[in-house]
């Protein structure tokens, strides 16, 4: 062994293997430009080389299509009715009107969609902003075009009895969190109430169910209002044999909390940005998705239909209240859906910059910078749907009331 | 400059030079951090940070060591069962294999739900379960693998099997133990490690580990996991140090 | 001369049998009909090929084994009862120590088996150490011990509980032939200055002649004793084994082997 490690040749072929594997690593960036933009009418019209929008009668698809251009986008999570804007506009046609050949990727819990879209393996991606800026600071290319849910999701949940109702109750409890990045609300709103994280409060990390907090072993749980919380009301209350009522809980909202981040967003590679042709099926991208999400808020229970089709496995009540939930965090979108407000941006990124985790971490070290985001890509798509006649504040929008089967049937 | 390199010095020549190799590769093709993390960020993280390595670290190592020490202790009992029961080798052996191949991600949720999920407690019996086998198996066929002269010589001297069970067999096995050790040792830390990834207390690796990673801070990430390694060799070596004291004929020719 | 069997006779084993897998297809009959008395302080070798049953017959004495038909007797009491008695010690082809335990701790063994206090046993065995020559080496470990010095061991555990009788599996075999010599002179000597009667399993004409006062001849399919020849050579000195006597000892025992012998089994009771 000792004369064989001695051999240059074996050193050299070490070099050679590292060298060889970190290649293969980086060598996928390039793959994914094989949407070599077909000659229609539409990209010709994109034929602005500066950054500016694109004029907005090129938005709204009136132009003939010969042959669509294939467009590829990665979902945050498996396919549910969180991502349901998407799969109606692919439903609907809206990708087709402009001339889009979409290709809706799954996600899972091995997936990380900003990494996917930076190493070019989708066109585009959804993302939560925090984690999308931690990759951005670590080198990924990614750009905020749409911000789609206007308002964060999270709470935390506790039965009534235990008293929860703020983040300062949390004190001496146990408080669960996902962990994997998804901690620092929490953390947040732990520090703003005045309490230091790794003394006054025992911190545990739940599992993806809520099993933990029914069986009284924490607390209070990290929930989504359209996932987790709806597991709760699912459930069968022991002592009365029926479901569980939203009265048997408190809610803590992260967004009365003033510690929220900005959640769901569309996600654009930030180097293929200064190509006219990408900038053009971003635009088109962003209108037909904005547009299927309007749909799905005038007519929650056929998207939620929609995503059930599509091979989404959760039971149909439990997706209506999905649909429902998430249309409430996107409506109303005062400034038009998918526009960032600064104010919001501003405290996303207060919190990414300040929030430090029990091993003292932040989410992001140095501010993103205005590059990060952009609106007008939102902007345009809004006038464009204005002028097919829809409407993009959901000013008049109200929920629909939703009823939960046990197990979400 | 000596012709011949002493055995510790070449594996170390070809690590560092492999990880020279890994920076340099990180610094010509300007490999961004999401995607690969060069040694000297995750140098940097490591050494900048040490207390929080190694109280991270204590924490799983604790962990392991508790699903160690008890699996082993199942297992010591188990294999004495074997040997004076056949009937009790048949059953276990079978379940012990079963057992053994069920994945930690699949055992850890049950028993997360099964048990507090805010105590060690589902960790620590994941690591027991895995830990099981190995020692089971190891002490069973060095209790069970005397040389037929020495039980001819054993019954020669009259000796009941009690006796024998003390004089000779538990003697036998103690190499057996250590190979069963040598093998459980990682494998608790490693066991320790995963089952973090499913809930419970955060302090450990295997949270931390998860936890950088969804955040893209893969030098920290990378950190974590030398801390990892660290631990894992620590355990490994001191069964070794252990093995060596204990059994000084290992490295001679057996008398017989 | 007759003597009562119970105090001159070392083992007595008479009509024993032994067949494996009896009333099987796979039947083998190790041995058959075995009449056999070893007289006291003789020294007997077992001597044949393969398969003739030797180390059985060996086993069977020691209890190690039973008979399927007939009966042994040791120092005048059932095989078993001997083997609990402690009134025999054994020695094999392998010197069987311990690695766990120093030289002096293997020798004790047996002792620590009988629940002889510390100090008894301990003196014990470095007496036995001085007697093979190896008291110098009684804080070694076995490995760290030549393959003959090992064999020294193990007969000087075999001698710890001081039984009137050994019982010798070919635990010389694996010698080199000068390591042998020297074995065999130390064996004798152990057994002129205890007065033991031995019985010693061999492959090896010359070692059987040199070493026995009667050679017993057995041969194979079934196990069966065929001849007993007798060694009459005296005392064992340098030139023994260059002597005309040596050789022509040799010779009877080679043709006996060959089945040209005497034909008769010659079996003299009593007789040293």
């Amino acid at each position: 062994m000792r004369a064989i490690a001695r051999s240059p040749w074996v050193r050299m072929a070490t070099l050679a293997t590292v060298g060889a594997l970190a290649l293969t690593a980086c060598g996928g960036s390039d793959s994914a430009d094989t949407t070599a933009a077909a000659d229609t009418e539409a990209t010709a019209a994109a034929d602005t080389a500066t950054e500016e929008a694109p004029a907005a009668d090129d938005a709204a698809a009136t132009t003939e299509c010969t042959e669509k251009t294939p467009v590829s986008l990665q979902l945050q999570w498996f396919v549910q009715a969180q991502f349901g804007g998407y799969y109606a506009a692919k439903d609907k046609g809206y990708y087709d009107e402009q001339c889009l050949d979409i290709t809706i990727l799954e996600g899972g819990v091995d997936i990380v969609p900003q990494t996917v879209l930076a190493q070019g393996g989708a066109d585009f991606a959804i993302s939560w902003v925090p984690k999308a800026l931690a990759s951005r600071e670590q080198g990924a290319g990614i750009v905020d075009v749409a911000q789609v849910f206007q308002r964060s999701g999270t709470l935390q949940v506790s039965f009534a009895d235990k008293g929860i109702t703020t983040a300062t109750d949390f004190k001496g409890k146990k408080i669960g969190n996902w962990g994997f990045g998804n901690e620092y609300e929490v953390f947040a709103a732990i520090s703003k109430a005045g309490l230091d994280p790794a003394s006054d409060v025992e911190n545990v990390q739940q599992q993806f169910d809520m099993l933990a907090l029914l069986n009284g072993e924490i607390d209070a749980a990290e929930a989504m209002t359209y996932n987790e919380y709806a597991m709760v009301l699912e459930a069968v209350n022991p002592d009365t044999g029926a479901l569980y009522t939203p009265e048997d809980f408190n809610v803590v909202n992260y967004n009365d909390e003033g510690v929220a981040m900005y959640q769901d967003a569309v996600w654009a590679s930030e180097e293929r940005l200064s190509d006219p042709a990408y900038q053009d099926m971003t635009q088109r991208f962003v209108t037909a998705s904005l547009k299927g999400w309007i749909y799905c808020r005038d007519n929650a229970q056929e998207c939620a239909d929609i995503i059930t089709a599509n091979g989404s496995k959760l039971g149909a009540s439990h997706q209506l209240w999905m649909m429902n939930e998430v249309n409430k965090l996107i409506w109303p979108s005062p400034a038009g859906v998918g526009m960032i407000d600064q104010a919001l941006w501003d405290q996303t990124v207060n919190i990414a910059l300040n929030t430090k985790n029990l091993e003292g971490a932040t989410i992001i070290t140095a501010d993103p910078g205005a590059a990060a985001f952009t609106n007008q890509y939102a902007e345009a798509a809004d006038a464009a749907l204005e002028a097919e006649g829809l409407n993009v504040t959901g000013d008049a929008f109200a929920p629909i009331d939703v009823t939960l089967n046990e197990g979400g049937n | 400059m000596s012709e011949r390199l002493k055995p510790v010095w070449t594996p170390l020549l070809i690590g560092v030079l492999a990880l020279a190799a890994w920076e340099l590769l990180v610094i010509v093709q300007d490999i961004k951090p999401y995607l690969l993390p060069a040694p000297s960020l995750i140098a940097s993280n490591f050494f900048g940070d040490l207390g929080l390595m190694s109280s991270t670290a204590f924490y799983t190592g604790t962990t392991a060591i508790m699903g160690l020490a008890i699996g082993t202790i199942l297992g010591i009992v188990a294999a004495l069962l074997a040997v004076r029961f056949s009937v009790v080798n048949n059953l276990i052996t079978p379940l012990a294999a079963g057992l053994a191949t069920v994945p930690i991600i699949a055992l850890t949720p049950i028993l997360n739900n099964m048990f507090n999920i805010t105590s060690r407690t589902p960790r620590v019996l994941v690591t027991v379960i895995i830990v099981f086998f190995p020692m089971f198996v190891n002490l069973t066929r060095g209790l069970l693998q005397v040389q037929p002269v020495q039980l001819e010589l054993m019954r020669s001297m009259n000796a009941s099997p009690k006796t024998t069970l003390r004089v000779l067999r538990i003697p036998n096995a103690i190499p057996f133990f250590f190979t069963g050790l040598k093998i459980a040792a990682p494998l608790a830390v490693i066991t320790a490690l995963v089952a973090e990834y499913f809930g419970g207390p955060q302090q450990g690796l295997g949270s931390r580990i998860a936890s950088s990673a969804a955040n893209t801070a893969y030098g920290r990430a990378w950190a974590y996991v030398v801390a990892s390694i660290v631990v894992g060799l620590l355990f490994y070596l001191v069964v070794l140090a252990l093995e060596r004291w204990s059994t000084p004929w290992i490295g001679h020719r057996r008398s017989n | 001369m007759s003597t009562s069997p119970s105090t001159t006779t070392a083992v007595h084993a008479s009509g024993v049998w032994k067949i494996f897998n009896e009333g099987q297809s796979n039947e083998v009959t190790a041995l058959q009909d075995i009449d056999l008395t070893v007289g006291q302080g003789e020294f007997i070798s077992l001597i044949g090929p393969s398969g003739c049953g030797k180390s059985t017959l060996l086993r069977v004495i020691a209890d190690l084994t039973q008979p399927t038909r007939g009966d042994v007797m040791v120092a005048g009491v059932p095989a078993a009862q001997a083997r609990e008695q402690q009134n025999y010690g054994m020695a094999f082809q392998q010197a069987a120590l311990f690695d766990w335990r120093t030289v002096r701790r293997n020798v004790e063994l047996p002792l620590e088996l009988q629940g002889w206090p510390k100090d008894r046993r301990a003196a014990r065995a470095m007496e036995l150490l001085e007697m093979v020559q190896l008291a110098d080496f009684a804080t070694h470990r076995p490995w760290e011990l030549s393959g003959g010095m090992q064999q020294r061991v193990a007969i000087a555990r075999s001698l710890a509980v001081d039984p009137p009788l050994l019982l010798m599996d070919e635990p010389f075999g694996a010698l080199d032939e000068m390591t042998r010599e020297r074995m065999q002179n130390e064996l004798l000597r152990i057994r002129q200055e205890t007065g033991k009667s031995i019985i010693f399993v061999t492959h090896s004409i010359p070692e059987a002649v040199y070493l026995s006062d009667r050679v017993v001849v057995m041969s194979p399919r079934p196990g069966r004793i065929t001849d007993i020849v007798p060694i009459d050579l005296g005392e064992r000195n340098e030139d023994t084994r260059e002597a005309e006597a040596f050789f022509e000892s040799v010779t009877a025992v080679r043709e006996a082997l060959r089945g040209h012998g005497g034909g008769a089994v010659r079996a003299r009771a009593g007789e040293v």
